[in-house]
């Protein structure tokens, strides 16, 4: 496996994110964030030991305020402040921390899990328009979805899973909704 | 009908961080007043003594504070620890290998005397966290329960202990399995004429307000609180969760470390098996009281302290019983667990919408 050429011998949760990595965990409040820490830490969990967020092992309490109460502004998520305990927040804002943090980097690869659940509409667009850009600044979005719809909007090619292996790996031109549907329950690809 | 809802809070505002603490040793003695007048005294006099036996002088004041200060690094060693869910019930055993090195280095022929004292709080800070290091390995590395760990490791360095102290560690002008003395050089200045004030109390303060610093303005505090509230989101988001809890265990071992250093250079001059009456025991109820806030442990243990010697005047006093003290320090910290619901939950009443 290799990110932008730079092959990756031990891919740890750390090694990844140094080369440009992010990601969005399907299990928001288990594997994502904090519950009863401040949204702030939530939010920066991953960059906290990155400047201007640190210095020299020392927080710097202004920056991290700055940047959540900016991300939360641009993300929309609806919480009194950074300061606000994370598990109060509804699931939709929730999920909408978890896509700031993996986007507000500017990722080389972003790996999303069901990333637009629990959205509403106008949010779900903003975070299609986000993985667009990305795309179209050569970047790469692998989203794993079971929302077809949602796939055939955004994606460029689809790969399908069934019982634990790959069935298909198809251009979205290429392909219709009931081909995938077919792929997605074990049935074999049309000749 | 009227109803009471819990209704989680969004945060703790801070006046309620020092209310709620107050609230509930209000509320510890007043659940304790039935004991005394159970014991046949009045009240109100009872508790008179108990706080003119804890804080009535400066002699007694001094007492209460000295009497913290081993409880306050106990209370610290273990606030750190729980931060991380590194459950250390070790405290006590900590204590102890801090205080040997302590008593060890104090006595060694031939170092400077300006040495003694900085290598014996290096010294025992480093034993205590190498005692500690025992039960993090046994857990980082093989899943070993670091409740058990921890807790049976106390004994093992107490009969360790024992065995030095019966047999080549044993002081040969004493009758008693006791160490030889460290040296007079070693001892720990004393910071107020004829009391027993000494240098111990104010490392214990400025253990404090380290710890403080570290858990709240560190990267490293926040791995730990991060590791601590959900490990498996802080692995996932690059921060080596062994690593942290190592780290986290060797601080609270040296915290421990530290408190049975001072009980040797401060206090006793030497190692006997009655060193601790279970100040590392008691630093886990300190710092559940402290709700692991490092600023926290110290009134804490000022209480605790202040319940121990006080209990003495009031039992003189009014003939109820000294262990009195130990169902007040017990009540406590029941009271502030019920607290703690008020810190995390707001109680709204609720009417029912009229027809």
């Amino acid at each position: 496996m290799a990110i932008d050429e730079v092959p990756v011998e031990r891919p740890t949760p750390r090694a990844m994110q140094k080369l440009g990595v992010s990601s969005v965990p399907e299990d928001r409040i288990g594997a994502g964030l904090l519950n009863a820490a401040p949204l702030s830490d939530s939010m920066l969990l991953t960059r906290i030991g990155e400047p201007p967020f640190s210095r020299f092992g020392w927080l710097n309490f202004a920056a991290i305020r700055r940047w959540a109460l900016d991300q939360m502004q641009r993300f929309d998520i609806r919480a009194p402040g950074p300061e606000t305990r994370t598990g109060t927040l509804s699931g939709g804002n929730l999920q909408k921390a978890l896509l700031a943090r993996a986007l507000a980097f500017d990722p080389l690869v972003l790996v999303a899990a069901q990333p637009t659940r629990g959205l509403d509409v106008a949010a779900r667009d903003f975070v299609h328009t986000q993985f667009l850009d990305l795309r179209g600044r050569g970047r790469a979005v692998l989203m794993i979805s079971e929302d077809l719809e949602e796939l055939f909007a955004v994606s460029d090619r689809l790969v399908v899973m069934y019982e634990g292996r790959l069935v298909g790996d198809v251009a979205v031109a290429d392909t219709s909704v009931a081909e995938i549907g077919l792929l997605m329950t074990g049935g074999e690809k049309a000749p | 009908m009227m109803r009471l809802r819990l209704e989680p809070r969004e945060s703790t505002p801070v006046w309620l961080n020092v209310a709620l603490p107050v609230m509930a040793v209000t509320a510890t003695l007043v659940l304790c007043s039935g004991l005394i007048a159970a014991a046949g005294a009045e009240v109100i006099p009872a508790y008179g003594a108990l706080f003119a036996g804890a804080f009535g002088s400066t002699f007694n004041s001094i007492e209460t504070v000295v009497k913290a200060a081993p409880l306050i690094l106990t209370g610290l060693a273990v606030a750190v620890a729980f931060r991380a869910k590194f459950w250390n019930i070790g405290a006590e055993g900590q204590l102890l290998a801090g205080a040997m090195a302590a008593a060890f280095i104090g006595g060694l022929e031939g170092l400077p005397a300006w040495t003694l004292a900085p290598l014996m709080i290096v010294g025992g800070a480093i034993a205590g966290g190498l005692w500690a290091s025992v039960p993090a390995i046994l857990k980082v590395r093989y899943q070993v329960d670091d409740v058990v760990a921890t807790l049976m490791l106390n004994f093992v360095i107490f009969f360790a202990m024992m065995a030095l102290l019966d047999g080549p560690w044993k002081d040969p002008l004493s009758g008693y399995p006791d160490s030889p003395d460290i040296r007079m050089d070693a001892e720990f200045p004393i910071l107020w004429e004829r009391t027993r004030l000494h240098m111990g109390a104010a490392l214990a303060l400025v253990c404090a307000l380290l710890v403080w610093l570290l858990m709240s303005r560190t990267t490293l505090g926040f791995a730990i609180r991060a590791v601590g509230e959900n490990a498996r989101a802080a692995a996932y988001a690059g921060i080596s969760v062994k690593r942290v809890v190592f780290t986290t265990a060797i601080i609270s071992g040296g915290l421990a470390g530290l408190a049975g250093v001072g009980e040797v250079a401060g206090m006793h001059y030497q190692v006997m098996a009655s060193l601790s009456p279970g100040y590392g025991y008691t630093g886990i109820v300190i710092a559940m009281l402290a709700r692991l806030n490092p600023l926290g442990v110290v009134p804490a243990a000022l209480f605790f302290a202040a319940v121990a010697t006080g209990a003495e005047t009031m039992s003189r006093k009014t003939g109820v019983p000294v262990f009195l003290a130990d169902i007040i320090q017990g009540a406590s910290l029941i009271c502030m667990l019920v607290a703690l619901l008020f810190a995390n939950f707001r109680v709204r009443v609720q009417y029912p919408a009229s027809a």
